[in-house]
């Protein structure tokens, strides 16, 4: 018996099988399977979203008679009863006590399922229990209920429980598009269905006395038609209180709507299958008989029934009396005029509202309702007079009180007439094929669209029920479409332009990157353009000029995502603290994306960035290597990479450049060809700590917009000499503090033209050297191209060469 | 798993604003999330595993 969750989504319409077939010429329908009904349902448009067959939820529970009890002989609280189940009697040992001889009970049998347990017989203090006698919270049909369930006494013994309460049906979860209000109801899907599978739609007729807006008994005054074109109402005296009949609780429950008593219980029972909502008010609670629909004054308040007071603004519509106001119009009613158990006569108010100001209301408040939902959405007008009249036949079948009055209507009517024209021709125009003019016109009728054959086209009056969404002959063409079934038009191989699209140069080059990296064997990872305001300032962007002025989110969905980034830093960090805290902690990452930055214009800046970031170990310990940290060169190496994929012979220089995000002395700018096109460094000590991941971090991000622009050249062939190069290697002592770029360039200035190449082949710190000092080793090759050279002249170059670093950087030949 | 895209007519208003002729041209659109499309081919069954760039999931494609 797992519980009915009574939820009251307003995306979610839920619709009963049964009540349904109410509405349809049942003859064929039980051959038409659920499921298949649902299918039919979402080809067509109609999206169903869940089929539940209800009834098997109560397998096993029969309706029971307790025929007597007496006391348990060994347990005060319990009761020992004799129970007919239809099929012998059982014992049944009850806690609860809230029965008589001859109650009519739900019986669950050995073998039905309660949660996660299955019914059996079991001994309780030295008696049998064969079964159990359930309350409404184990059947799952209130949250909470004293006592076991009493039935009435027309559910025939032994018969199943589901099916005498109502509850062996199958709802239906739809979403149903804005578009078609006149489908949340249980007569718009009837009517659906109807088209789709042919059964005869029958909707009941009515004939009840109409009367005017004005009469003696009843005033309504409308102040502001625009936003009320109807108010439909009509006054009940003596109703009997009663309690709403098991099957309408049932019902209302598989909808998703709580039952709370007879007179609120019928009035959502008609909303749910008409789609107008209707709402009840206490007829003693009004000041007079005059009913008066106005717009809120300034700062005008009233309690509504979920006693919550709402202050609004003159837009809202109120219902009032001549006193009060005793209803926010279409949203919800209010305290002052609640019907409740001691109500006898009600005004029943059914009433057309203006869709855009009731949600406008609703939206300012924040409060949404069944029947907002269903105003917003621009209702048909023609319904009130229809709903009141099924609420009247309603009431009289459950209690027998009818109406003497007749229906009060003040109904400011606008033009809902409109006559269109479907051309056969344009059909199969739009759907590729010809549907044939008998078809479509049966297609239409089947949808309560009234029409005639013309000729070669149709004429088509457009019912108010959907005025609002069918405007133009396309529209028609859809409804054609749709109901024809999008799964018979024949599939027709589509021939396609021959203009091929390409990538422009900057995207293939992008595209080009991603594949480089992945290459090296790192990961390519996305992550929103949003981050939090606290990461900003962990990262400490907000005191990077550069990076500072960011565009805020205007309705962030939390905190984490207040602002966009301006750098790809801090994400890459998130990324890998979330990776770190999964026990990853070797990462060699990249994402491409845009940020975003206040240029101070009406947009933002959107330059596309690459973001490298490399953390903990580059090698593993292995049995041919030791394990080793990433470290700058690593770096350092994947940005030449990629720079010498697509820049012939570029000049690639780090300057440094102090970042406050970056380690103070391994910050810097990257220029390529003296441009500067990115940002590298390690990530600083106190970031690393304050986001607990505890290893070197190194990061580098290039601006591709800038990488793109400024490719430029062609790579052109240099000459091969013939002739022996002559290599020198040459080890200096140098202070610590100087960088071997600018060792770099001093020996290529004083180089002259024989010097081809220099590779830094060795870095020694120690006992060799003194404290603060390092050894550098470069191996320098030297080469002419039209001739060999001899050992003397690459001496005297060495020399001038070892003479201008001991000038410049104190340095000294290590021997 | 259900695969769910939308598809459906191009309404005719939209041509006027990009400059056809509705007169001239009609149209059908579809468009589906095209993690589910990947979902599908590599039998993988938590759509939140693409918004999480976990390495153990990055590092198997």
């Amino acid at each position: 018996m797992a519980g009915i969750r009574i939820e009251r989504n307003l995306k979610v319409l839920k619709v009963t099988l049964n009540w349904i077939k109410e509405f349809l010429n049942t003859d064929r329908l039980d051959t038409l399977d659920a499921v298949e009904m649902a299918e039919m349902l979402t080809m067509s448009g109609t999206e169903v979203e869940k089929v539940e067959q209800v009834g098997s939820r109560f397998d096993r529970i029969v309706i029971g008679q307790i025929k007597s009890f007496i006391r348990h002989p060994d347990a005060d609280k319990l009761l020992l009863c004799r129970v007919d189940s239809g099929s012998g009697e059982l014992s049944i040992v009850c806690g609860a006590s809230n029965f008589k001889e001859g109650d009519r009970v739900a019986l669950a049998l050995e073998g039905a399922t309660k949660g996660p347990f299955k019914i059996k017989t079991i001994n309780i203090r030295g008696e049998y229990s064969e079964g159990m006698m359930c309350s409404e919270a184990e059947l799952g049909l209130s949250s909470e209920s004293e006592g076991i369930m009493i039935l009435g006494s027309d559910c025939p013994i032994g018969a199943d429980f589901a099916g005498a309460v109502g509850l062996d049906d199958v709802v239906f979860d739809l979403e149903i598009t804005p578009n078609r209000p006149d489908c949340l109801s249980i007569i718009g899907i009837a009517r659906e269905i109807s088209a789709v599978t042919g059964h005869e739609l029958i909707i009941p007729g009515f004939d009840i006395d109409r009367k005017t807006g004005t009469d003696r008994d009843l005033i309504i005054k409308i102040e502001d038609t625009g936003l009320c074109p109807r108010y439909s109402a009509m006054v009940f005296e003596d109703i009997p209180a009663k309690d709403s009949p098991m099957w309408l609780k049932n019902r209302l429950i598989l909808c998703g709507i709580r039952p709370i008593g007879l007179i609120v219980d019928i009035t959502n029972y008609i909303m749910l299958e008409t789609g107008q909502p209707l709402h009840a008010f206490d007829r003693d609670l009004l000041s007079s008989n005059k009913i008066i629909v106005r717009r809120a004054r300034k700062g005008e308040e009233i309690r509504t029934i979920d006693d919550s007071v709402r202050k609004l603004e003159e837009d809202a519509l109120l219902i009032t009396d001549e006193e009060k106001a005793i209803a926010l119009a279409g949203i919800m009613g209010g305290k002052d005029a609640e019907i409740s158990s001691n109500t006898k006569n009600i005004l029943l108010e059914s009433a057309n509202f203006y869709g855009p100001s009731i949600m406008n209301t609703s939206q300012k408040i924040g409060l949404r309702s069944e029947a907002s939902n269903r105003f917003e959405k621009k209702i048909d007008p023609e319904l009130t007079v229809f709903a009141l009249e099924r609420f009247n036949q309603l009431l009289t079948k459950i209690t027998g009180c009818t109406n003497k009055n007749g229906i009060y209507d003040s109904y400011n009517r606008t033009n809902r007439q409109r006559d269109l024209v479907l051309s056969t021709e344009n059909v199969e125009k739009v759907l590729g094929q010809s549907v044939g003019k008998k078809k479509i016109s049966d297609i239409l009728s089947s949808l309560g669209i009234k029409n005639k054959i013309k000729g070669d086209a149709l004429e088509v009056k457009v019912p108010s029920f959907r005025f609002e969404d069918l405007e133009r002959e396309i529209d028609l063409i859809e409804e054609v479409a749709r109901i024809y079934g999008y799964n018979n038009i024949i599939s027709r191989p589509t021939i396609l332009s021959k203009n091929r699209g390409r990538y422009s140069k900057g995207q293939s080059n992008i595209k080009n990157i991603r594949n480089m990296l992945a290459d090296c064997g790192l990961n390519e990872v996305i992550n929103y353009s949003f981050i939090g305001l606290d990461e900003f300032r962990e990262t400490m962007l907000d005191e990077e000029e550069d990076y500072k002025k960011y565009i805020e989110i205007l309705n962030p969905i939390n905190e984490d995502f207040r602002i966009m980034r301006t750098l790809l830093l801090p994400s890459l960090l998130g990324t890998v603290k979330n990776n770190i805290n999964r026990n990853t902690k070797d990462i060699a990452i990249f994402e491409i994306s845009k940020v975003f930055v206040d240029e101070g214009k009406e947009l933002p800046g959107e330059p596309q960035k690459l973001g490298i970031l490399l953390s903990g170990k580059a090698e593993q310990k292995s049995w041919m290597e030791e394990e080793r940290d990433f470290d700058f060169f690593d770096l350092k190496g994947i940005v030449e990479n990629i720079t010498g994929r697509f820049y012939p012979r570029p000049e690639v220089k780090i300057t440094e450049k102090e970042y406050r995000f970056f380690h103070p002395g391994i910050s810097g700018d990257l220029l390529i060809n003296n441009i500067k096109t990115g940002i590298l460094g390690r990530v600083h000590p106190l970031i690393i700590e304050n986001m607990e991941i505890d290893q070197d971090t190194y990061y580098g991000e290039i601006d591709l917009d800038v990488f793109n622009e400024n490719i430029t050249g062609l790579k052109t062939y240099e000459k091969i000499s013939a002739f022996p190069a002559i290599d020198i290697d040459l080890a200096i002592v140098i202070d610590e503090n100087i960088k071997n770029d600018d060792i770099l360039n001093e020996i290529k200035k004083s180089g002259s033209s024989i010097l081809r190449s220099i590779r830094l082949f060795d870095i020694y710190r120690g006992e060799q050297v003194e404290q603060g000092k390092k050894s550098m080793a470069y191996s320098l090759s030297f080469r002419e191209d039209d001739r060999t050279l001899k050992d003397t002249e690459v001496e005297i170059i060495v020399n001038r060469i070892i003479e201008s670093l001991e000038k410049k950087f104190n340095a000294r030949l290590r021997t | 798993m259900v695969l769910r895209g939308i598809q459906g007519m191009v309404d005719p208003k939209l041509y006027g604003s990009v400059g056809y002729d509705p007169e001239e041209v009609s149209g059908f659109a579809f468009g589906v999330g095209i993690e589910r499309i990947c979902m599908l081919k590599y039998g993988i069954d938590d759509l939140r595993l693409f918004f999480e760039n976990d390495l153990r999931f990055i590092k198997q494609f």
